[in-house]
C-alpha cells in the first residue's frame, strides 16, 4: 500500500507540473489547449536527441526538454491562436485548432523517431531508497521535491505579486482587465511559455521512467484533463489535489482490479465530476472564452 | 482496379460516418469526439453476432444500431447539460471509456486480440463477395445515411436542431424540450455510425480495438468540419478529400509508414489551417460560434 502511495505520488508529480501549466492556459486562454500534449512529446524527445542521441549528459538534456517546450508553446501562442483569438475565434474553434496541432506534431516525432519506444536513463535514477516501507528511487524523490517548490512558487506568485495579479485578473474577466492596463497577450503569452516549459520539465522526468513514444503526450495529457476538472481548473492546490486523486484512484484500480482498467477508471471519475461538480473541488464556476 | 474500388469503398464508409457526425456537430453544434466508440459498437456488436450466434448480417446491423442508440444515450444524458468545452471532454471521456471497455473486456470481445473470421455478408441470399459488391454496399449505406440527414435538414425538427445550434435559451423560450431533441439527435447520429461499424467489420472481416480511438474519432470531426459543418455536402466532401488525398500519396513512391504520418500530419494541419483561415470549412454554414 505505501509501495502505491509512494509511486503514485512520484507520477502525480509530474502530471501535477504538465495539469497546472495546461490549467493556467485554460484559465487565461480560455480554451482547451490540447496540443499541450504535443508540447510534452517534443520536449521529450529533444531531450532524448540532446543527452541521448549526441551524448550530452542528462541535465543538458533536460535544460533543452525545457527550453524547447518553452519555445513551441510559445510559437503555437504568437502564430496561431493569437492570430485566432484577433478573429474572434470562439472556444470550441481553439480546441480544434489544438487538436489539429496535436495530431501534426504527434505524426511529425514520429516520422522523424519511429513509432518504437526510446529509453532514456540517467544514473541516479536507479539508486533506491527505503522509505516508510516503500521504495523509491532518486529521481522519483527528485520529482516529488521539484513539483512541490514549483508549484508552491506559483501559488505564491500569483497570490501576492503583481503580475500574479494581472493573471487573476485575465482570468476572471479579460474585458475588464484590458480597461485598468492589464496586457492580456503579454500575460497569455507568458502563461504559454512557463507552462509549456514546465511540461518540458515533468516530459523529461518522467521518460526516466515511462521511456519515450510518440503517443505519450496524449495520455499525460488526458490525465492532466482529468485532474484539473476534478480539482478545479483556476486553482493551483485545486489541480495538484485533483492529480493526486486521480493518479491514485488508476493506480488503485490497476493494482486491485487489473492494469487494463486503469484509465477507464480515471474517465469514469471524470464523467462523475462532470455531472455532479463541474467546477471541481476547489475551483470556480465554468466561463467560456466569448460571452 | 481492386485498390480503387477499395477506396470507394472506404468513401462509402467515412462518407456514411462524417454525414452522420453532421447530424450532430453540424445541425446541432454538439462536438462529439465520441464518433469512433459508436463505429466500434456496431462493428463488434455485429461481429460477435456473426462469429458467435451465426446472426445474419441485417440483423446484426439492426442490433449494431440499436444498442448505438442506447449506449448513446448513456453518453449524452449527462453530457448534454454540460457547458460547451466541457461537453466536448465529456464526450472524450466517453471515447475513452468506450474504448477501454472494448480492449479490456477480453472475455467478450477478445480485446487487442480483435475478431478474426467476420463472415462476408449475405443479405437475403445476395452473397456479397466481389470487390465491386462491397462497394455496391459501402455506396447504398452512404447514400442511405445522406438521405436521412437530408430529411433531418429540411423537416422542422432539423430547424430546430438548427435554432438549438444557435441561441439555446431562446428555443427553450419557445417552449421546446431541447434535451429531447439533442438526445434523438445524438442517438440518430451513433446508429448510423454502428451501421458504418458492421459494414467496416464484414468487409474487412477482423475488427480489432485499434480501429476505434480517439484519433479516429478526430478524424471523422475533421472531415466534417474542414468540408464543413452545417452543411449537407460538407461531410461529403471532407470524407472524400480526407479518405483520397493521403491515398493518392502512395503513387508519389512513399514508403507506408510514412505515408501513414504524412496523411495524419495532412489532416492536423489542414484542421489547423481551415480553424484559422475559415472555420466553417469549405462549403460549411457553421463555424462552430466564430
Amino acid at each position: 500500500m505505501s509501495q502505491l502511495l509512494a509511486n503514485s505520488l512520484a507520477s502525480a508529480a509530474a502530471y501535477t507540473l504538465v495539469a497546472v501549466g495546461f490549467g493556467l492556459i485554460y484559465s487565461t486562454a480560455r480554451f482547451f489547449h490540447f496540443a499541450h500534449g504535443a508540447v510534452y512529446t517534443i520536449a521529450a524527445y529533444v531531450s532524448y536527441t540532446v543527452s541521448v542521441y549526441f551524448g550530452f549528459g542528462w541535465w543538458l538534456g533536460l535544460l533543452c526538454g525545457m527550453s524547447s517546450g518553452a519555445i513551441i508553446g510559445w510559437a503555437m501562442e504568437v502564430a496561431i491562436y493569437r492570430r485566432m483569438r484577433r478573429g474572434r475565434a470562439s472556444s470550441t474553434v481553439l480546441f480544434i485548432a489544438s487538436l489539429g496541432l496535436l495530431v501534426t506534431c504527434q505524426n511529425l516525432i514520429s516520422l522523424v523517431f519511429g513509432d518504437g519506444t526510446l529509453i532514456l536513463r540517467r544514473e541516479s535514477a536507479d539508486h533506491v531508497r527505503e522509505v516508510a516501507g516503500a521504495r523509491i528511487s532518486e529521481a522519483q524523490i527528485e520529482c516529488i521535491v521539484v513539483a512541490l517548490v514549483i508549484c508552491a512558487t506559483i501559488w505564491v506568485f500569483i497570490h501576492s505579486t503583481k503580475w500574479g495579479r494581472e493573471l487573476r485578473a485575465t482570468a476572471n474577466d479579460p474585458d475588464l482587465a484590458r480597461t485598468v492596463g492589464v496586457r492580456i497577450n503579454r500575460v497569455v503569452v507568458i502563461v504559454f511559455s512557463s507552462g509549456s516549459a514546465l511540461a518540458g520539465l515533468a516530459a523529461t522526468m518522467l521518460a526516466q521512467e515511462t521511456d519515450l513514444h510518440p503517443a505519450m503526450g496524449v495520455e499525460v495529457l488526458l490525465l492532466a484533463v482529468v485532474g484539473i476538472v476534478i480539482g478545479g481548473v483556476g486553482s493551483v492546490p485545486g489541480i495538484v489535489l485533483g492529480i493526486l486523486l486521480v493518479t491514485l484512484l488508476r493506480n488503485l484500480a490497476m493494482w486491485q482490479l487489473a492494469p487494463q482498467w486503469g484509465d477507464a477508471i480515471a474517465f469514469a471519475l471524470l464523467i462523475v465530476f462532470l455531472i455532479w461538480r463541474p467546477q471541481g473541488l476547489l475551483g470556480k464556476p465554468i466561463r467560456s472564452a466569448t460571452p | 482496379m481492386e485498390y480503387i474500388l477499395h477506396v470507394l469503398v472506404l468513401v462509402g464508409l467515412y462518407v456514411t460516418l462524417s454525414v452522420s457526425l453532421e447530424i450532430l456537430a453540424g445541425q446541432t453544434g454538439l462536438l462529439s469526439i465520441a464518433h469512433a466508440a459508436f463505429y466500434g459498437l456496431g462493428a463488434y456488436t455485429s461481429a460477435l453476432l456473426a462469429v458467435r450466434l451465426g446472426a445474419p448480417f441485417p440483423l446484426g446491423v439492426l442490433v449494431g444500431m440499436g444498442i448505438a442508440a442506447l449506449v448513446s444515450l448513456v453518453v449524452s444524458l449527462p453530457s448534454l447539460r454540460l457547458h460547451d468545452d466541457y461537453f466536448v471532454i465529456a464526450t472524450f471521456g466517453f471515447q475513452i471509456i468506450l474504448f477501454s471497455i472494448l480492449n479490456n473486456w477480453i472475455d467478450l470481445t477478445r480485446g487487442p486480440l480483435g475478431i478474426p473470421g467476420i463472415p462476408q455478408p449475405s443479405i437475403f441470399g445476395w452473397a456479397i463477395r466481389s470487390q465491386v459488391g462491397f462497394v455496391i454496399l459501402a455506396a447504398v449505406l452512404a447514400i442511405f445515411a445522406f438521405f436521412v440527414v437530408e430529411l433531418i435538414t429540411i423537416s422542422p425538427f432539423g430547424r430546430v436542431l438548427r435554432s438549438i445550434r444557435e441561441d439555446e435559451v431562446f428555443v427553450k423560450a419557445m417552449g421546446k424540450n431541447t434535451t429531447w431533441f439533442k438526445v434523438v439527435a445524438f442517438a440518430v447520429s451513433a446508429a448510423l455510425a454502428a451501421a458504418a461499424g458492421s459494414l467496416y467489420a464484414h468487409y474487412i472481416t477482423y475488427i480489432d480495438p485499434t480501429s476505434f480511438t480517439v484519433m479516429e474519432s478526430i478524424l471523422i470531426i475533421s472531415m466534417v468540419i474542414i468540408g464543413g459543418a452545417g452543411s449537407r455536402w460538407g461531410p461529403l466532401i471532407g470524407a472524400v478529400v480526407l479518405v483520397t488525398l493521403p491515398e493518392a500519396l502512395r503513387f508519389i513512391g512513399l514508403p507506408s509508414s510514412v505515408a501513414a504520418n504524412m496523411r495524419q500530419i495532412i489532416y492536423g494541419a489542414l484542421l489547423v489551417i481551415m480553424m484559422m483561415v475559415r472555420p466553417r470549412g469549405l462549403v460549411g454554414k457553421y463555424g462552430f460560434g466564430r
